[in-house]
């Protein structure tokens, strides 16, 4: 059973989420909110011990899903004397995150979908690899196509008959096959890599043309959008900006440096000028230079980089929502290293032959909706000033992954 | 009907020392040196032949330019900073030749010569020992391709002032290839941007657009050195580097102009050292060599210590002895210094038994400390 401590934005989430779960709320109107949408809630104050003598805590896990660390470290010393079979909090400053430790509380660090980081914590800590077996009335003749897995799992392989099979679309199931598959955060991270994206509006004169792309693209993989825009001479973080003002790089930056961890894609205006690629801020998100595009069509993931997992499960993950993308490794060894990476209808894989800058240049010509590159640039030979060329010369929006 | 043989036999050199190298696993350079030797000694008669002078002459330039190609600018970049222990490696080793080199009395020039090495045997030693991706084949190819850079320009440096040291406007005139490399190399990279269809053609054109381009880019640059005042064999270095700058490496355009250097022209130039060495074999004390030999070993072991921190003691060792190898830019330089009257033939000679020597050596006991 899953106890969770806090019914506000997080706490609910977590519960929508979860089977056999009861949330403890000592607010009388928000308890009597949840109850009106058929939540199971304990009305009560959870750093009294009594409240817990009332529930099943032995064995259970609990989620502290309150916005107050000292509360959360009360109610864990009362509960960790019950044998609860974890207890995990939401931390909101990382000064507590020794004492969560002391306390044995495994803690997630306050941020953006707090509560679908919570529910990884729970269900994805491992990776984990199920089979399964079709019969008759369990998947036969289905195509593999119309077997929904889910948003954390994705098949891997088939066996038939003492053989394995590759994956396809069109690979229909029959009676007696096993079906492996995989779950886990890498596997959500390729399916859908977006929860949470922060727009951030530097230049007002631009803010109509990525609003635009954001909105559509945030609808599309379904994330939640975020603005951070600066009106009145401060930032603001809001659903919706009505007046922009003018936001200096370094505010940007500073503002950025404090949301680590918070955001899965931070989307922005293109610089006026390039900006150093070492400066920590590519390193935190993957960043990408809006152009108010409302549908990627084109797409060309340029895998310059020796660790090239990122870039190809942003560039697959794309060719889900979008239909295809060409993916260009720069040198033939790559693609022993990449070996998971498999060609498919929506896949395009393609090395460069005698060089990659002009290869690379040439493709990029052609225009495309977006670009996909790494910005630790160590395979090739495209320096940071094509790589700017890329960003703020063409037509292209550019998504720059850490 | 001289001429003729003459003909055939440099022909017939250039076509088997590639056969004949990989048989006795020695640089086919050498062997087209030792050839030219054998050569001088049963003929007697090339030394007069002024058609082999001048394709020997195109054969140093484009030796040049192909080591102007063969550095690779992103390699430098991308691990400068990460491995700064390289370049200060470098610097010791530089100081250290010019200090006993004027210490032992010898010619400015000698401190060119001491810390040079040479990229044609060191690649092929860590391609043949696999460790080009290695930290250890990446330092060490890195401290290659600086020394070159370094040495190349040194080289320049040291011969120009050496023809015109009371006139500073003569001295100051050959720099001016510096400004036409830079408006080159912006034109290159504007061409890339803005044509890159065409430039693709540099690599991939069945009329060989590639290897004619880089032809006229090696032509114009040494003949502006020339025009300037400076040597052409740096303006065939620069147009080299021009080349593999603009490119980030000349890759495929490389393997092309590799067969037409190594396969047509440079065999003239490393023949005809080797009928140079025979000529002036009277001229040569021994000891210079000898005294060269132990001077190059010191300033390229003693240097490697700076890596005993991060590097097993047989990797240091490996490195001092790897980099201690000379070849191609020492005699090019050699040859240089004793046109302009810096070195005399006689010197000129016992520097290319030197060469040869270390390029023999240093790569066989290489192997000898890293498979031990």
């Amino acid at each position: 059973m899953y106890i969770v401590v806090g019914g506000g934005r997080v706490g609910k989430r977590i519960a929508e989420m979860l089977d056999d779960c009861i949330i403890v709320e000592k607010d009388r109107e928000q308890y009597e909110s949840l109850r009106n949408n058929g939540l199971n809630v304990l009305f009560g104050d959870a750093t009294e011990k009594r409240v817990w003598e009332r529930l099943p805590v032995k064995g259970s896990v609990v989620i502290l899903a309150t916005n107050n660390d000292l509360t959360n470290l009360k109610i864990a010393k009362v509960v960790r004397e019950l044998e609860p079979g974890d207890i995990i909090a939401r931390i909101e400053s990382e000064d507590y995150q020794k004492q969560y430790q002391s306390l044995g509380v495994r803690g997630v660090t306050c941020g953006k979908s707090i509560a679908s980081d919570l529910i990884h914590e729970l269900i994805e800590s491992k990776r984990r690899y199920f089979e399964i077996a079709v019969n008759k009335n369990n998947f036969a003749n289905v195509r593999l196509s119309d077997l929904n897995v889910g948003d954390d799992c994705t098949i891997i392989l088939i066996y038939r008959k003492g053989k394995i099979f590759r994956p396809h679309p069109d690979f229909v199931l029959e009676e007696g096959d096993v079906i492996g598959i995989i779950c886990g955060r890498e596997v959500k991270k390729t399916k859908n890599p977006f929860d949470e994206i922060l727009l951030l509006i530097r230049h007002p004169e631009n803010y109509s043309e990525v609003l635009k792309e954001a909105n559509a693209i945030s609808r599309i993989v379904d994330a939640d959008l975020l603005i951070l825009h600066k009106h009145d001479g401060k930032i603001l973080c809001s659903f919706q900006a009505d007046s922009i003002e003018e936001m200096e790089l370094n505010e940007a930056i500073d503002i950025l440096n404090a949301l680590k961890d918070k955001v899965d894609l931070v989307m922005t205006d293109p610089p006026k000028a390039k900006v150093e690629f070492d400066s920590g801020i590519f390193r935190k998100f993957p960043i990408l230079f809006a152009r108010g595009k409302i549908y990627y069509s084109e797409i060309l993931a340029i895998v310059n980089t020796a660790n090239p997992e990122e870039i190809l499960n942003y560039a697959t993950s794309f060719a889900n929502y979008f239909g295809r993308c060409k993916i260009v490794f720069l040198d033939s060894n790559q693609l022993k290293t990449s070996s998971f990476v498999v060609e498919s209808p929506t896949v395009e894989i393609r090395v460069t032959k005698f060089n990659p800058l002009v290869e690379i240049v040439r493709e990029v010509k052609k225009g495309y909706d977006l670009l996909i590159f790494s910005i630790s640039n160590d395979i090739g030979n495209i320096d940071q000033e094509f790589l700017w060329k890329f960003i703020l010369e063409t037509r292209s929006s550019v998504l720059v992954v850490r | 009907m001289k001429e003729l043989v003459e003909i055939s036999m440099v022909a017939l050199i250039a076509f088997a020392s590639p056969i004949v190298s990989q048989r006795v696993k020695i640089p086919a350079v050498i062997i087209e040196i030792m050839a030219g030797f054998l050569l001088a000694m049963a003929t007697g008669f090339f030394i007069s032949s002024e058609w082999f002078s001048f394709f020997s002459t195109i054969g140093l330039i484009f030796l040049m330019f192909l080591s102007g190609l063969e550095i690779d600018f992103t390699l430098i970049v991308r691990k400068f900073g990460r491995y700064w222990k390289v370049p200060l490696y470098v610097v010791i080793s530089l100081v250290m030749s010019f200090l006993i080199s004027y210490y032992l009395n010898l010619s400015l020039i000698y401190g060119v010569f001491l810390a040079n090495v040479s990229l044609g045997i060191v690649m092929p030693v860590m391609k043949e020992t696999g460790i080009v991706n290695t930290e250890f084949g990446q330092k060490t190819l890195l401290a290659t391709f600086l020394t070159d850079l370094i040495t190349i320009s040194l080289l320049s440096g040291i011969a120009v002032s050496f023809k015109s040291p009371e006139s500073p406007l003569e001295l100051l005139l050959p720099v001016m290839i510096v400004p036409a490399f830079i408006f080159a190399y912006y034109l290159g990279r504007y061409l890339i941007w803005h044509f890159p269809d065409f430039m693709a053609r540099f690599f991939d054109d069945p009329m060989e657009l590639g290897v004619r381009g880089s032809f006229a880019i090696m032509i114009i640059f040494s003949g502006l050195a020339y025009i300037l005042g400076s040597e052409t064999i740096l303006g065939a270095f620069l147009a080299g580097a021009l080349i593999s700058t603009i490119f980030r490496g000349a890759g495929k355009l490389e393997e092309s102009l590799m067969g037409v250097g190594y396969g047509i022209f440079i065999p003239f130039f490393f023949i005809k050292t080797g009928v140079d060495i025979y000529y002036r074999i009277p001229e040569v004390t021994f000891y210079l060599p000898a005294v060269l030999l132990v001077a190059g070993i010191a300033v390229k072991l003693l240097p490697s210590l700076i890596f005993a921190a991060d590097m097993k003691p047989d990797q240091v060792f490996g490195f001092g002895l790897l980099q201690s190898s000379k070849l191609g830019l020492t005699l090019a330089g050699a040859e240089i210094a004793r046109e302009i009257g810096m070195i005399s033939p006689g010197e000129a000679v016992g520097i290319a038994i030197w060469t040869v020597v270390s390029a023999l050596l240093f790569p066989v006991l290489f192997r000898f400390v890293v498979r031990t």
